[in-house]
C-alpha cells in the first residue's frame, strides 16, 4: 500500500495534537497535555481511488526554548502548520518554521490550518493578510476546529490529494 | 606505450635536429599537417594520455612500488574530501565491505569469549553442569556452547524493514502465534526515537541505536544506509544472531538497492525482502527432551532390575511360602487357616495341637527366614492317629518293651511286655487320653507271666536219676535239686503276683525191668522220696503232688534205661 509521512508543525498549543486526534480517532478534549518529542498515529484515506496510509508526525510544538527537530521532518511527503488563530504570533512562528523545513527537505506540499476557528472573539487574524499570504507563498490555507471538527478532514485530504499528485 | 615512446623520440629529435627547410619538408611530406601541428604543440592531449593511462600503470606496477606511493598523498586527499563534502557516498560504497569484515573480528573474538567461558566453565560442577558436559560429550559440541544453548530461550517475533528516511514500514513479517503490534506506528516510532537519540545525545555520526529493552521484549535494530531492520525479539537471544541480521539487511539493501533510492511511500517492490527476513524469524524453544538421556536409560535399567530382583525375591519368597504351607498341612496336629506375604513377611494364622512339630522348625527346611515368619497359633487337641500315639506315650509313660500305636479307628494297640502293675492301670489310663476310643492290650503280656512260663520250662526240664530198682537219687543229684528248690520257690512268688497257684507234680519213673507192679511201686517211692526232700527245703507241701507211671518206656541199652529210672516234673498254675 502508499503510505505517506506527513508532520504536523507549528508553534505550542496550537492544536496539532488536538487535529490529529479529532482525524484519526474522532475525538476531542479540552485538556493541555503539551507533546514531548514526537507522537506518531496513522490513517488510511482514500484518495482517487487509491489507499493511502497516513503516518502522523504529531511534533512537540516549537516555542523559545525548544526548537524543532529537523531530524523529524526527514522525509516527509508533505507538512502542515498549524496556526493558532487566536494568537497571531504562531502565524509569525509557523512561517519561520516554514522557510527552516524547506531547507532540510525542500519543497513538498503544504497546508497551512488556522485552528480553533470556534474561538472568534478571540480571534486576531484578518482574511486579507490570510489571502495575501496564501497567495504569495502559493499554499493552501484553511480555517478548522478541533473541537467542532471544522475543516480537519479537508485539510489532510487536500494535502494527500497534493501529495499524491505530484 | 610503443606510441608514446616514439612519440617522444621523434619529438626529442625534432627539437634537438632543428636544421635546414629539406628537413621540414621531408616532415610535411611524412606526417602530414595533422601531425605536424601535434607536434609543434608538445602539450600532452588528455585524449592520448587516457588511451595510456592503463598500460602505464601496469607497467608502473611492474617497476615497483613507486606509483603506489607516489599515489597515497593523492588518494588520501581525494578521500578525505570526498568524507568532508558527503560522508554518505562512501559509507554506502564502503557498506557491502565493511560489514562482512567486521563481523569476522567480532565472531573471532566471540570465539576467543566462547573458549574462556568454556574453560571457566570447565570447573564448575553442578548437577546440571554434569547434564550439559554429557549433552556435550554425546553431541560433539563444545561445553559452553550447549551451556549457551541451554540458557538462551527466545524468538523473533516480528521483523521490520523501515526506510531510513521516512520511518516508513517496508515490509514486516510476524512469526505465527503472535500478535504483531502496529507495524506502521512501530517503525515511525522506532526512527523517532532514533532521531531523538541521535539529536540529544550528540552520539557519533553514524552510530545508531540499536538495542530496546522493555520487560522481556528486545528490539535489536540493525541499521543500513537506506533502511533498518528492527527485530522484535521476546526473550535473550544469542548475539550470533544479530549477524545473521546484519547479514540479511545486507541482502536487502543489494536486492532492493533501487527501489530504496527512489522510495515514495510505495511498498509494493519490498514483497521480495519477504524471503530473506523470513530468516530472521528464529526462535529457541525450551529444550524439549526429544532424546531420552543415557542417565533415565540406566535409572529405568535400574529399576527394571529393581523390580526384577524384587519381583524375582518376591517369586521365590511365595514359592517358599507354597511349600511351607503344604509342608505344614501335612504335619499331625496343624491347621492353617490363613497364611500370605506382607512386607516380606510371611504372616501364618491357624491351630496348632501343643505337641504337634514347631512350624518354625520347618521354616528354614523351606527356604524361609524364621524370624521373618510371623505365626499364629491357636492351640487345639488334634485326634490325629500320630499326634493320639504321642499324647499317649506322653501321659501313659510306657517302658521301653511296651509299643504304642493308634490306628484309624483311633484304637489304642498295645504291644510288648510291662510289669503286671503297669498293664492293670494302663487301660483305664489309656481311655483317658484324649482321642483314644478303644484300647487293645492282646498282645501286651506280662513280664512275671513270661517269667513263670520260663521257670516252667526250666523246672520240667529237670530230672532227678535213679539206682536200679532204689529211691534215694544218686549222689550227684544235689545241686540239681538246690535248683529245683530255687526256680520253684521263685514261680510260687511269680504265681502269686499273677494271684496264681503253682502246683508241682512230682512223676516217678521206672525201667522196664521187672513188674509193672514193682515198677509201680519203685515209682511211687522214688517221687515220695522227692517230694519229702523239697519238703524238707521249705517248699509248701501244699503244692506238691506225686504221682508213679511206672515203666513209660521201653528202651535196651544200659544208658537209656539208666534215664529212664527217674523223677521229673509238671508245673501247673491254678
Ligand atoms: N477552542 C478550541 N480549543 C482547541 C482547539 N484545538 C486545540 N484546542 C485546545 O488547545 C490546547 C492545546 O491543544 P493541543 O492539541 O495539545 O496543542 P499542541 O499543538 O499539540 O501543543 P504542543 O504539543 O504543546 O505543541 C488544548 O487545551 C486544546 O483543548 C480548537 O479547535 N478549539
Ligand atoms: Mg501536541
Amino acid at each position: 500500500m502508499l503510505q505517506k509521512k506527513i508532520c504536523m508543525v507549528g508553534a505550542f498549543a496550537t492544536g496539532k495534537t488536538s487535529l490529529v486526534s479529532r482525524f484519526v480517532r474522532g475525538i476531542y478534549s479540552d485538556k493541555y497535555q503539551t507533546t514531548v518529542g514526537v507522537k506518531i498515529d496513522k490513517k488510511t484515506i482514500q484518495i482517487q481511488e487509491q489507499m493511502v496510509n497516513l503516518i502522523l508526525w504529531d511534533i512537540h510544538g516549537e516555542d523559545e526554548f525548544q526548537k524543532i527537530r529537523m531530524s523529524y521532518v526527514r522525509g516527509s511527503s508533505g507538512y502542515i502548520l498549524v496556526v493558532d488563530g487566536t494568537r497571531s504570533e504562531t502565524l509569525d512562528k509557523a512561517i519561520s518554521l516554514q522557510s527552516e523545513i524547506k531547507k532540510e527537505i525542500g519543497d513538498v506540499p503544504i497546508i497551512m490550518m488556522l485552528n480553533k476557528s470556534d474561538l472568534t472573539s478571540e480571534w486576531e487574524l484578518d482574511d486579507q493578510t490570510i489571502e495575501q499570504l496564501s497567495q504569495e507563498k502559493k499554499w493552501t490555507v484553511i480555517k478548522s476546529s478541533a473541537k467542532e471538527g471544522l475543516g480537519v478532514e479537508k485539510c489532510f485530504n487536500s494535502l494527500a490529494t497534493q501529495i499524491i499528485s505530484q | 606505450m610503443q606510441n608514446l615512446s616514439s612519440d617522444k623520440n621523434l619529438s626529442s629529435q625534432s627539437s634537438q635536429d632543428e636544421s635546414g627547410p629539406s628537413l621540414d619538408e621531408l616532415r610535411a611530406l611524412l606526417l602530414g599537417p595533422e601531425l605536424q601541428a601535434r607536434i609543434k604543440n608538445l602539450k600532452l592531449r588528455p585524449e592520448d594520455v587516457s588511451r595510456a593511462l592503463p598500460e602505464a600503470l601496469i607497467l608502473s606496477a611492474e617497476e615497483q612500488e613507486k606509483l603506489t606511493s607516489a599515489a597515497v598523498p593523492t588518494v588520501e586527499d581525494a578521500i578525505r574530501s570526498s568524507v568532508n563534502q558527503d560522508h554518505n557516498i562512501l559509507s554506502e560504497a564502503l557498506f557491502p565491505v565493511i560489514g562482512p569484515a567486521t563481523r569476522k573480528a567480532v565472531s573471532a573474538a566471540l570465539q576467543n569469549l566462547t573458549q574462556s567461558l568454556n574453560e571457566g566453565l570447565e570447573h564448575s560442577l553442578s548437577p546440571q553442569s554434569f547434564q550439559w558436559r554429557l549433552e556435550a560429550a554425546r553431541t560433539g559440541k563444545s561445553f559452553a556452547e550447549i551451556v549457551l544453548l541451554r540458557t538462551l530461550l527466545y524468538q523473533v517475533e516480528q521483523v521490520l524493514l523501515i526506510h531510513k528516511d521516512t520511518g516508513l514500514l517496508l515490509q514486516q513479517l510476524v512469526a505465527d502465534t503472535v500478535v504483531a503490534q502496529d507495524a506502521d506506528l512501530v517503525s515511525a516510532m522506532l526512527t523517532a526515537i532514533q532521531d531523538f537519540i541521535k539529536d540529544s545525545f550528540r552520539v557519533e555520526r553514524g552510530d545508531s541505536l540499536d538495542t530496546l529493552h522493555f520487560g522481556e521484549l528486545t528490539v535489536w535494530i540493525e541499521a543500513g544506509p537506506q533502511a533498518l531492520m528492527a527485530c522484535v525479539i521476546r526473550g535473550t537471544a544469542p548475539q550470533e544472531i544479530r549477524g545473521l541480521f546484519q547479514d540479511v539487511l545486507e541482502k536487502i539493501h543489494l536486492v532492493c538497492g533501487q527501489d530504496l533510492k527512489h522510495f515514495h511511500g510505495d511498498n509494493t517492490a519490498f514483497a521480495q525482502s519477504q524471503p530473506y527476513l523470513q530468516e530472521c524469524l528464529q526462535a529457541q524453544f525450551k529444550p524439549k527432551r526429544n532424546s531420552i538421556s543415557p542417565l533415565v536409560w540406566v535409572f529405568l535399567g535400574l529399576l527394571l532390575l529393581g523390580i526384577g530382583w524384587q519381583s524375582f525375591g518376591l517369586y521365590q519368597q511365595r514359592k517358599a511360602l507354597n511349600n511351607y504351607v503344604t509342608n505344614l498341612q501335612q504335619q499331625p496336629g496343624v491347621v492353617i487357616i490363613n497364611s500370605k506375604l506382607k512386607n516380606r513377611k510371611v504372616l501364618i494364622s491357624g491351630m496348632r495341637d501343643p505337641l504337634a512339630i514347631d512350624p518354625l522348625s520347618l521354616a528354614e527346611q523351606n527356604d524361609l527366614n524364621p524370624q521373618k515368619v510371623q505365626a499364629q497359633w491357636a492351640p487345639f487337641l488334634s485326634f490325629d492317629p500320630a499326634l493320639v500315639k504321642t499324647r499317649a506315650e506322653k501321659k501313659l509313660k510306657p517302658p521301653k518293651t511296651v509299643a504304642f500305636s493308634v490306628n484309624a479307628q483311633n484304637t489304642l494297640v498295645i504291644t510288648g511286655t510291662a510289669e503286671q502293675s503297669w498293664i492293670q492301670q494302663v487301660r483305664e489310663q489309656a481311655l483317658q487320653v484324649p482321642g483314644i476310643v478303644q484300647v487293645n492290650t492282646e498282645q501286651l503280656q506280662p513280664f512275671e507271666k513270661q517269667a513263670l512260663e520260663l521257670l516252667k520250662d526250666q523246672i520240667e526240664g529237670r530230672s532227678i536219676l535213679f539206682g536200679i530198682g532204689r529211691w534215694k537219687p544218686l549222689t550227684n543229684s544235689e545241686p540239681i535239686l538246690s535248683q529245683l528248690v530255687q526256680d520253684i520257690k521263685a514261680a510260687t512268688q511269680l504265681a502269686n503276683t499273677l494271684n496264681q497257684n503253682v502246683i508241682i507234680s512230682i512223676e516217678g519213673r521206672t525201667d522196664r525191668v521187672g513188674t509193672e507192679r514193682e515198677n509201680l511201686l519203685v515209682s511211687q517211692a522214688r517221687a515220695e522220696s522227692i517230694r519229702a526232700r523239697l519238703i524238707r527245703r521249705q517248699i509248701e507241701p501244699a503244692i506238691l503232688r506225686t504221682q508213679a507211671l511206672g515203666a513209660t518206656q521201653n528202651t535196651h541199652n544200659q544208658e537209656g534205661r539208666l534215664s529212664e529210672r527217674r523223677v521229673s516234673f509238671k508245673v501247673t498254675l491254678e
